[in-house]
C-alpha cells in the first residue's frame, strides 16, 4: 500500500463532517459545522443525504388509453405494474417479455380522456350492451372486426360524438370505474422500500395537434387521489389550456391536502408552443402569474422518449457534433403542421433553459427551471427500451419482422411521413433519494435531484459549490464530499464568494451490464448583460490518452460495433470517469445554469437487433448505431 | 398491382363471389327440410333474459314472438349453412372453435384439496420464501490505474485484510462510486449495483472475511460478506392466495396440454415443404 496515499485519504476523511441535507437550499453550513464538529467512527452513520439512484418511468399507458386501447393494447395497469417489478409477462402481441432487471417504480399515466374506455367495450360491460353503438363496437370486436371497431371509434372520438351514456367522462359511473381501477392497481403493487407504484395519468392537450401533454403524478395514496378525478382536455368538464390544468391541481391540494406535481414531454411536437416566451392560448406575452405558476408545477421536463430526443437541436447548437441525437423534426405530433425554424427555440430543453433565464430577469420567477427525467411513453403497458429488448411505441409496433418500416406518422399533408424505425428505444428516469417510496421519489423530484437516460442505468453524480478541487474526485465517497462542499443536481447557487468562480465535481459510472462510457460534458448557459443569451459545452473527463483539440473538443472514441451481430466490445471507453471542473469564464454579475451529459461508447440501435434476430435488411436510410447518454438536472446560478 | 392483391376488400369480394358461386351450385341440392327445431321453455327464457340485458325490461308477448320467430330463422340459416360447410376455412369461426377448445382444456378436473396444496407448496417452497439478506463490503481495484501491479497490489491488501481484521478497509483499493458496503440488500440488490459476477460470488462467500478478487465490468474487488438474514420458507398460511392461485394456473396448463397430447395422438401429420428452405431457416425463432 503506498503510504503518501493512505495518509491523504485518511485525513479527508477525517475532516469529513457527517452531515448533509437532502435540501441544500434550506442549510446554514455555519450552524452545522457548530453543531457537529466531529465524525463518528462509522463513515456510514448519520448519513441522510441521497445514497441511491433508483430507477423507473413517470410515463406509461396501457389498454386503459384510447389511443393504446385502439392499437390492440391488452394489458391493464395491474400487468404494467408487474412487468415493471420484473415479472415476465405476456405482451398484447403474444410475445413473452422480461426486462434485464426490475425497475424501483412506475407511474402509470393513461390518457384522461376516455379512460378505460376500450376495456369495457372488449368485455361488453352491461352499459356498453345496452347503447345500441356501443353494441354495434362490441358485436364488430366479436366478430374479429376488432380493427375496424377501432378506427370507427377513434373517428367518433375525433369527431366528438362519443354515445355519452357509455363514453368516460368525470363525473360518470365508468369514468369513476376507470379511475378507481388505475388507483386499485397502483395500490396493490405500491410495496414501500421495495417498489413504488405512484398513481398518475396524462393529461392530453393536443389543440391544433401541437403537443403540449403533461404527465400528473400524485404523492399520495388512494385515500386522498381517489376525492378527485383527473382533469381532461374536453370542454366543458377539461381544457386544452395548461394553466386551468394548474387550477385543478392546485383546487386538488386545497381539496385533500395531498400534493401532485406535472412533467410536460415533446416540446419537439409543440411547433413552438412548449417553452413560450408569446403564451399560445392568450397570444400574448407569458406573465407574472404564468410563470409563477408553472415554476411552482412543474419542476421536470421528460428529455427524452421514444417519440424523439429533446435535449438540443442542431439548428440551435451548430457548434454541438451531439446534438443531432434522435431528432424528429418534420412537424407537430399529427404532422398536421410542417415545422418552421423559428419554432425550435421553443421546443428543445437547452434552449428552454436559457428563455427561462432571460424570463426570470424580467419577471422575477424562472419559469423553465425544470430537472431532467427520461421515459418511455409506450403505449404497450411494457416500460421496455432496452435497445436489445425494445417492445415499441404500440401493440402494432411490438417486435416483428417489419415494424422499423411501417409508417408510425402518417403525414396527411403528403409531406414526410414518421417511420417506424426513428421510434427511439428511451428512456427511463434516475432519481436520486433515501428510500425507495412514494414521499422520497417524489421529494427528491420536486429538488430536482434527478437525471435522464436515453436507457442505460449509468450512475451520475453532479455537486456544484465554490471549492471543490481535484483532490475530491479521488475521495472514495465522492457524494459525501459533494454535498458536504456543494449542493446536488438540480440546487442553486448564488452570492458568489468574491473572485470565485464556481466548480462542479461530476462522476459518472457505468451501467453494469451496459457499455463503457465516453466522456463527460459540462453543458453551460447564460444571459448577458445585454439580455441575450449563449450556450457553450465543455469536455470535462474522457477515456483512454485522446487529446483536446485547438477547437476545445476530443476526438470520437471510436466504435466497435458490430452491426451484423449486433454486438460490440468494452475494448474502448472506460468503466468510470470522475473530475472536478471549475467554470473558466465565470462572470459573477450573470445569471446561468450547468447540466452534465454522459455519452457512452457506440452501441447497436434497436434496428440493428431487429435485423439480427428477424434476418430482415433495414430500410437504406437507418440509422443501426447509436451513442446512448445520460443528462443531469442543471445547478443554476442566480447573481 | 401487388398491393392491390393485398387489399383485404378485394378478399372479401373475391369471397363473396365464392360464396354466392357455392349456393348457386349446392341450392338446388339441398337435402328436404325435414328436420325439426325444438324451441323449448329453457331457451325462451333465454332469449327473454338477452332482451332485457339490452333493454333494461323485459320483452312484451309480441317481442317474445318476435324473439322466437328470429331464433327460428338464424337456427334455420345456421343449419343450412353448416349443411353446406360455410364454416370451413373462415379464420373468425376457426379462431372462435380454437378459443373454445383452449377454455375447454384449461378446465382442471377436480378442484385441488388441502393436501393438493401442500404438497404443491411443499415442492415449490423456494420460491415462497424471503431471500436471504447481505451485508456486503467491497474494496475496488482499477485495472487502468493499476497496470501491472494490479495483481500484487491486490494480492498485498488482501493479505493485510486477512491478516488483521481492525483494519479501515478504506485505507484499501482505489476511488469509485459504487458503494464501499451495501448493508440489508438481496442477491438482487447486489447484481443491480455492483453487477452479476459479484451477485454470483455471494453464495460461495468465506463468512465475516475478506476474499477475492472477484473481476466485474468494472474491475477487480475484494469483498467481504455476511449473512445478516438467512433465506427463510415461507408459512404455507402467509401465502396460501399465491399458492392456490399458481396450482390452479399450472393444473389449467397441464390440462390443456394434456387434452392436447390425447387429441394429437390421433392424426399422422404429414408437413410438405417447398424445397429450399432458406426462408424457414431464416425465420426460426432464436
Amino acid at each position: 500500500m503506498n503510504n503518501a496515499r493512505l495518509v491523504v485519504l485518511l485525513a479527508t476523511a477525517l475532516a469529513a463532517t457527517p452531515l448533509a441535507a437532502q435540501d441544500i437550499g434550506s442549510v446554514d453550513r455555519e450552524q452545522l459545522n457548530a453543531l457537529v464538529s466531529k465524525r463518528p467512527y462509522s463513515p456510514y452513520a448519520g448519513r441522510t443525504f441521497a445514497t441511491r439512484v433508483f430507477w423507473g418511468d413517470t410515463h406509461l399507458h396501457t389498454g386503459f388509453s384510447m389511443d393504446a386501447g385502439a392499437f390492440g393494447a391488452r394489458l391493464v395497469p395491474a400487468d404494467a405494474y408487474r412487468f415493471a417489478r420484473g415479472e415476465e409477462i405476456m405482451a398484447s402481441s403474444g410475445q413473452p417479455v422480461k426486462l434485464s432487471r426490475p425497475l424501483d417504480f412506475l407511474v402509470v399515466t393513461d390518457h384522461s380522456d376516455g379512460m378505460g374506455f376500450f376495456p369495457m367495450v372488449l368485455s361488453g360491460t352491461p352499459e356498453v350492451l345496452a347503447d345500441p353503438q356501443g353494441r354495434r363496437w362490441y358485436d364488430m370486436i366479436q366478430a374479429g372486426q376488432g380493427a375496424e371497431a377501432a378506427v370507427d371509434i377513434i373517428r367518433t372520438f375525433g369527431q366528438n360524438n362519443m354515445p355519452k351514456a357509455i363514453f368516460p367522462v368525470p363525473g360518470n359511473r365508468p369514468y369513476r370505474n376507470a379511475w378507481d381501477t388505475t388507483i386499485k392497481a397502483a395500490e396493490e403493487a405500491n410495496d414501500p422500500g421495495r417498489f413504488t407504484a405512484f398513481i398518475g395519468y396524462e393529461w392530453t392537450s393536443n389543440a391544433g395537434g401541437n403537443n403540449l401533454h403533461r404527465n400528473v403524478i400524485f404523492r399520495d395514496d388512494a385515500t386522498k387521489a381517489s376525492q378527485e378525478v383527473p382533469f381532461t382536455t374536453l370542454p366543458p368538464l377539461g381544457s386544452p389550456n395548461p394553466v386551468d390544468l394548474w387550477k385543478w391541481m392546485q383546487d386538488y391540494e386545497t381539496k385533500t391536502g395531498g400534493r401532485v406535481l406535472a412533467i410536460a414531454h415533446n416540446g419537439n411536437l409543440s411547433n413552438g408552443r412548449m417553452f413560450p416566451i408569446i403564451e399560445s392560448f392568450s397570444g400574448r406575452r407569458v406573465t407574472r402569474e404564468y410563470v409563477e405558476t408553472r415554476a411552482k408545477w412543474e419542476p421536470l421536463y421528460e428529455v427524452t422518449q421514444i417519440k424523439g430526443d429533446g435535449e438540443a437541436h442542431p439548428m440551435l447548437s451548430p457548434s454541438d457534433e451531439f446534438a443531432n441525437f434522435e431528432i424528429w423534426d418534420a412537424g407537430n405530433l399529427d404532422l398536421t403542421e410542417a415545422k418552421q425554424p423559428a419554432m425550435l427555440e421553443f421546443e428543445y430543453a437547452r434552449s428552454g433553459l436559457r428563455t427561462g433565464l432571460k424570463l426570470e430577469k424580467e419577471l422575477g420567477t424562472n419559469p423553465y427551471k425544470f430537472g431532467m427525467v427520461g421515459s418511455t411513453d409506450s403505449h404497450t403497458g411494457l416500460t421496455a427500451v432496452e435497445e436489445d429488448n425494445f417492445f415499441g411505441k404500440a401493440t402494432s409496433a411490438e417486435p416483428s419482422a417489419g415494424r422499423a418500416e411501417h409508417v408510425f406518422i402518417n403525414n396527411p399533408r403528403g409531406g414526410r411521413n414518421v417511420m417506424g424505425w426513428e421510434t427511439v428505444a428511451s428512456g427511463y428516469a434516475g432519481v436520486w433519494a433515501t428510500e425507495n417510496t412514494r414521499e422520497a421519489l417524489f421529494d427528491a423530484m420536486e429538488r430536482k435531484e434527478t437525471y435522464a437516460t436515453t436507457g442505460p442505468r449509468m450512475v451520475v453524480r453532479f455537486f456544484g459549490g465554490w471549492d471543490f478541487d481535484l483532490r475530491d474526485a479521488q475521495n472514495r465517497m465522492p457524494a459525501e464530499v459533494g454535498y458536504r462542499k456543494g449542493v446536488p443536481m438540480g440546487g442553486d447557487l448564488r452570492a458568489a464568494p468574491a473572485g470565485k468562480a464556481p466548480s462542479f465535481l461530476v462522476a459518472a459510472l457505468k451501467d453494469p451490464i451496459g457499455a463503457n462510457l465516453d466522456r463527460i460534458q459540462i453543458v453551460k448557459g447564460w444571459l448577458d448583460a445585454k439580455g441575450d443569451t449563449h450556450e457553450q459545452v465543455h469536455e470535462v473527463v474522457w477515456s483512454g490518452n485522446r487529446t483536446k483539440g485547438a477547437d476545445g473538443k476530443v476526438p470520437a472514441v471510436g466504435n466497435t460495433v458490430d452491426i451484423a451481430n449486433a454486438t460490440w466490445t468494452n475494448t474502448i471507453g472506460a468503466p468510470e470517469l470522475i473530475s472536478v471542473w471549475t467554470d473558466p469564464s465565470f462572470d459573477a454579475s450573470q445569471r446561468a445554469f450547468y447540466y452534465v451529459r454522459v455519452l457512452e461508447i457506440p452501441t447497436p440501435r434497436w434496428t440493428a437487433y431487429d435485423a439480427k434476430y428477424f434476418g430482415v435488411q433495414m430500410p437504406p436510410e437507418t440509422r443501426l448505431i447509436q451513442q446512448e447518454r445520460a443528462y443531469t438536472s442543471p445547478i443554476w446560478y442566480t447573481p | 398491382m401487388r398491393r392491390i392483391l393485398k387489399e383485404p376488400l378485394l378478399h372479401f369480394a373475391l369471397l363473396g363471389v365464392g360464396l354466392f358461386a357455392l349456393y348457386r351450385l349446392t341450392a338446388g341440392d339441398a337435402p328436404p327440410a325435414s328436420e325439426e327445431i325444438v324451441v323449448d321453455e329453457a331457451r325462451i327464457a333465454a332469449l327473454a333474459q338477452n332482451f332485457e340485458r339490452s333493454w333494461r325490461r323485459p320483452p312484451s308477448v309480441d317481442e317474445v314472438d318476435g324473439l322466437v320467430e328470429s331464433y327460428v330463422r338464424d337456427e334455420v340459416l345456421y343449419r343450412e349453412g353448416l349443411a353446406r360447410g360455410l364454416d370451413r376455412d373462415d379464420s373468425v369461426i376457426r379462431s372462435r372453435v380454437l378459443l373454445k377448445m383452449e377454455v375447454l382444456g384449461e378446465l382442471p378436473e377436480t378442484e385441488p384439496t388441502d393436501l393438493d396444496v401442500q404438497e404443491w407448496f411443499d415442492a415449490n417452497a423456494e420460491r415462497y420464501a424471503t431471500p436471504a439478506r447481505y451485508h456486503v463490503g467491497q474494496i475496488f481495484f482499477d485495472p487502468i490505474r493499476r497496470g501491472s501491479h494490479l495483481d500484487n497490489d491486490i494480492g498485498a491488501a488482501l493479505h493485510d485484510l486477512q491478516g488483521d481484521a481492525a483494519l479501515d478497509p478504506a485505507a484499501f483499493g482505489d476511488a469509485t462510486l459504487l458503494p464501499a458496503a451495501l448493508g440489508g440488500v438481496t442477491r438482487m440488490d447486489v447484481a443491480s449495483q455492483y453487477g452479476e459476477e459479484v451477485a454470483a460470488a455471494l453464495s460461495n462467500a468465506p463468512p465475516g472475511r475478506w476474499f477475492g478478487p472477484v473481476s466485474s465490468s468494472y474491475g477487480r474487488h475484494l469483498l467481504l460478506v455476511d449473512v445478516r438474514e438467512p433465506a427463510h420458507a415461507a408459512t404455507l398460511e402467509d401465502v396460501r392466495d399465491a399458492v392456490e392461485r399458481d396450482l390452479l394456473a399450472e393444473r389449467a396448463l397441464g390440462a390443456r396440454d394434456a387434452l392436447y397430447a390425447r387429441l394429437r395422438e390421433r392424426y399422422t401429420i404429414r408437413v410438405e415443404r417447398a424445397a429450399g428452405g432458406e426462408l424457414d431457416s431464416a425465420l426460426q425463432p432464436r
